[in-house]
C-alpha cells in the first residue's frame, strides 16, 4: 500500500521529503558558491592581506608604520584624494542626471525606439576606453571639433579650455561610465508596475506629481545601484584622467602607479591602497544607510 | 557519517583548486604580449645556441622594430637560437619576476637609473666581461651590472605650423620666453632631464649643472607654471600634443618626432642643448640563459650592430663611440646626437640621479598640486 503510495508520487512528480532522494544527499544549495568564494579567496582576499602586510614594511622588509605617517604628513596625498573623490561623485551625478531620462525613455518609448536607444548605449560601451579617451582628445583640443563648431557659431571668440583640467577629465569620465548607470537604473524601471502609475493618476495626482512621488520613489534601487557602480569605477580610473587631466589634477591610481613603477616604494603604494579601500568602504557605508541598497534584492 | 562529509567537501575544494589554477593559467596566456621573431635557425649546423631561446624585453613601437631587424633577428641568424620578444620593461615588472622567482625574461632594455638602482636592489645578474667588451662604450653608463644600450636625448621640439626651422627656439632660455615664442609648453613629467633644461634656461651653464641646483630650478619653474600646460607620460602623447597644436612647444625625444615627421605631422626639433639620458642592458636576476645572455649584450653593443642599429633609429646616440667610426658622413649626420652635436649636448649624471631621485620626485609631485 505505502509503495504503491509512493509510485503513485513518484509518477506525479510529487515526492515526499523524506523519500526524495535528492534531498538526502548531502548537496546543499550553499555549496554551489564554494567555487566562486575560493576563487575571491585565493586572487582577492589573499593578495589583499598581502597588501595590507607589506603596506607595514620599510624598504628592508622589517616591520614599519612610515608610509602612513608619510601619507598622512604631507597634504600632496590628502589632495589627491580629495581630487579622486571629487572627481568620482561629479561624474557619479553627472552619470546620473544624463542617465535618468535616457532610462525613463526606454521604458516609456515603442518598442522600435527603445531598441535603437539601447544600440545608442551599447555601441560605446563595447568601444575601447582607449579609443573613447583619445576620440575625446580630438574632440576637446583647443584647435577641436567642439572649439571649432562654438566658434563658427559665434557662441565663443576664446577656444574654451576643455582638455588637460578637469573639466576634461568630467567628460571623459562620465561618457565612459553613461552606460554602466543606465544599465542600472533600466531594468529597474522596466519592473515598475504601471498600474501604481495609472492608479495615482485616477486618484487626482498630476503628472509630474505621480513622476515625483510614485515613479521616481520606486526607480531608487536602481538610481543607487547605478551610482555605486559608477563611483566605486571612477575612484580607480587611471588612463583617462592621466590622458585627459591637466598638471593639477592627479588622480590616486596615477599615484600609485607612479610608486610602484618609478619610484618602487611598494610598501608606500599598498599603503596608500589600503587607505583607498578604507575611505572606499567607509562611504560605501554610508550610502548603504542613505540609499537602501538591501532594496535591490 | 561526518568523515564521508569531510571528504566530499575536500574533493569539491581540490575542484574549485583546480577551476581556479585553470583561469590563472588562462589568463597568463591571455595577458602574455611576447611574440616570437623566429630565425631560420640552422639545427644540423653546429652554432652556438642552436635550439635554444632567448627571451629579450625592450620598449616596443619603433625602436623594438629597429632592434629586432638589426639585433635580435641577426643574433638569432647568427647563433643559431630563436629570440622571443617582449615589450614595457618597467621596474615593477623585474621586480615582480625577482619576487616570485620566476624569471621569464633574459634580457632587458632598462632606463639607466633604474639599472643603476636595481643593482643595489640584487635584481641582476653580474654581467660577463670576458664576453662583453667595455671598449668604446660610454664610460659612465657601464657598471658591474649592466652597460647602455643607447642614449636617448631629449631635445626642444615645436608644432612646425606656429614655428619654423629658421624661426624657433634655440636654446632652453628661450624655450621658456613666451614673449617671444608665444603659446603652450608641454614638459616630460619626470624631474630627471627635465630641471637639468630648466636650470640651463635660468642661466646654469651645460657643465656646471651637477649638483642640480634644485631650489633654483623649482623657483624657476614656479615662474613658469602658468605657461606650462601640460606633463606627458608617454612618448606617443608627448608627440600627439604637439602635432594637435595644443602645445607650441615641448621637450620631446628625437627618435619620437623623426618617426613622426616621416608620417607627416606637423612636427619638428632641434638637437642643441639636448640632454642625453640613457638606456641599459642587464640580464634578470635568475635567468637560465645568462651565458647566452651576456653573448646576447656583447653582441648588442659591438661597434658594428651599434652602428647599424643606429642607422635605423638615428633619434638615440650610439651606447658605443666606436660606431661612428663604421658610419657614413651622411649617416651620422642623420643622428639626433652626432660627435658634432655632442659639443652642444650634455651627458645626464645618472649617479646624481640614483641619489636623489625619490626625495626630488617627491616635491615636483607636490610642486605640480599647488594651485
Amino acid at each position: 500500500m505505502l509503495k504503491d503510495m509512493e509510485l503513485a508520487l513518484q509518477r506525479t512528480g510529487l515526492q515526499t521529503a523524506e523519500t526524495n532522494p535528492v534531498k538526502k544527499s548531502r548537496l546543499k544549495p550553499w555549496m554551489l558558491i564554494i567555487p566562486p568564494a575560493l576563487f575571491f579567496l585565493i586572487f582577492l582576499i589573499w593578495p589583499l592581506l598581502q597588501i595590507f602586510a607589506l603596506s607595514f614594511t620599510d624598504a628592508q622588509g622589517a616591520f614599519a608604520a612610515g608610509s602612513y605617517v608619510k601619507f598622512f604628513g604631507s597634504d600632496v596625498y590628502l589632495k589627491v584624494i580629495a581630487t579622486t573623490f571629487r572627481v568620482s561623485l561629479v561624474v557619479t551625478l553627472s552619470c546620473l542626471i544624463l542617465g535618468y531620462p535616457v532610462a525613463y525613455a526606454m521604458t516609456v518609448c515603442s518598442k522600435k525606439i527603445s531598441c535603437l536607444l539601447m544600440i545608442a548605449v551599447m555601441i560605446p560601451f563595447w568601444t575601447s576606453l582607449l579609443v573613447r579617451t583619445y576620440a575625446w582628445m580630438i574632440l576637446l583640443q583647443t584647435d577641436g571639433v567642439v572649439n571649432s563648431i562654438l566658434k563658427s557659431l559665434g557662441l565663443i571668440h576664446q577656444p574654451l579650455a576643455l582638455l588637460h583640467n578637469e573639466v576634461g577629465i568630467y567628460i571623459g569620465m562620465t561618457h565612459i561610465l553613461l552606460p554602466y548607470m543606465i544599465l542600472s537604473l533600466y531594468p529597474v524601471m522596466k519592473g515598475i508596475d504601471r498600474n501604481m502609475i495609472l492608479a495615482s493618476r485616477t486618484l487626482g495626482a498630476g503628472k509630474a506629481h505621480t513622476f515625483f512621488r510614485i515613479f521616481v520613489p520606486l526607480s531608487m534601487p536602481g538610481v543607487s545601484c547605478g551610482a555605486i557602480i559608477v563611483f566605486v569605477s571612477s575612484i580607480g580610473y587611471y588612463i583617462t584622467p592621466s590622458l585627459l587631466g591637466g598638471t593639477k589634477n592627479m588622480m590616486i591610481s596615477q599615484e600609485i602607479q607612479v610608486q610602484i613603477n618609478r619610484l618602487m616604494n611598494w610598501p608606500f603604494a599598498s599603503a596608500i591602497s589600503v587607505i583607498l579601500l578604507i575611505f572606499t568602504y567607509v562611504i560605501l557605508f554610508f550610502s548603504k544607510k542613505v540609499m537602501k541598497v538591501e532594496k535591490l534584492w | 557519517m561526518k568523515e564521508k562529509t569531510v571528504r566530499k567537501n575536500g574533493s569539491r575544494i581540490a575542484a574549485g583548486f583546480t577551476a581556479a589554477a585553470m583561469i590563472c593559467s588562462m589568463t597568463a596566456c591571455a595577458g602574455s604580449s611576447g611574440s616570437s621573431s623566429a630565425a631560420a635557425a640552422n639545427t644540423t649546423g653546429g652554432k652556438k645556441w642552436s635550439g635554444k631561446t632567448l627571451t629579450v624585453c625592450s620598449w616596443g613601437g619603433a625602436i623594438q622594430a629597429a632592434q629586432k631587424k638589426t639585433i635580435f633577428d641577426t643574433f638569432a641568424q647568427k647563433y643559431g637560437c630563436t629570440i622571443k620578444e617582449d615589450t614595457d620593461p618597467t621596474p615593477a615588472k623585474v621586480k615582480a619576476a625577482v619576487q616570485a622567482n620566476k624569471m621569464e625574461v633574459d634580457v632587458w632594455d632598462v632606463d639607466t637609473d633604474f639599472a643603476f638602482r636595481g643593482e643595489k636592489q640584487g635584481l641582476f645578474e653580474k654581467l660577463d666581461y670576458n664576453v662583453i667588451k667595455k671598449d668604446g662604450l660610454i664610460k659612465n653608463f657601464v657598471t658591474d651590472y649592466s652597460v647602455p644600450s643607447e642614449c636617448p636625448p631629449i631635445c626642444i621640439s615645436w608644432n612646425t605650423t606656429k614655428f619654423s626651422q629658421a624661426n624657433h627656439p634655440k636654446t632652453w632660455k628661450e624655450f621658456f620666453d613666451t614673449s617671444k615664442f608665444p603659446g603652450n609648453r608641454t614638459l616630460y613629467s619626470n624631474p630627471m632631464s627635465m630641471l637639468e633644461a630648466v636650470l640651463m634656461a635660468d642661466g646654469v651653464p651645460m657643465d656646471k649643472l651637477y649638483p642640480l641646483d634644485v631650489d633654483r630650478a623649482f623657483k624657476f619653474l614656479d615662474k613658469h607654471k602658468k605657461d606650462i600646460s601640460t606633463f606627458w607620460d608617454s612618448g606617443s602623447q608627448s608627440v600627439q600634443l604637439l602635432n594637435s597644436g595644443d602645445d607650441a612647444l615641448g621637450e620631446l625625444w628625437p627618435g619620437r618626432v623623426i618617426a613622426a615627421k616621416a608620417e607627416g605631422q606637423s612636427i619638428d626639433f632641434d638637437p642643441n642643448e639636448a640632454i642625453i639620458a640613457a638606456d641599459s642592458w642587464v640580464i634578470g636576476k635568475g635567468s637560465k640563459n645568462v651565458e647566452m645572455a651576456n653573448d646576447f649584450i656583447a653582441y648588442a653593443t659591438s661597434a658594428q650592430i651599434v652602428a647599424n642599429y643606429s642607422v635605423e633609429y638615428p633619434g638615440n646616440a650610439p651606447a658605443n663611440e666606436n660606431a661612428y667610426k663604421l658610419m657614413t658622413k651622411e649617416q651620422i649626420d642623420k643622428l639626433a646626437s652626432s660627435p658634432e652635436k655632442i659639443k652642444n649636448q650634455v651627458y645626464y649624471n645618472v649617479q646624481w640621479w640614483v641619489d636623489n631621485y625619490d626625495k626630488v620626485y617627491q616635491r615636483f609631485q607636490e610642486w605640480k598640486l599647488q594651485s
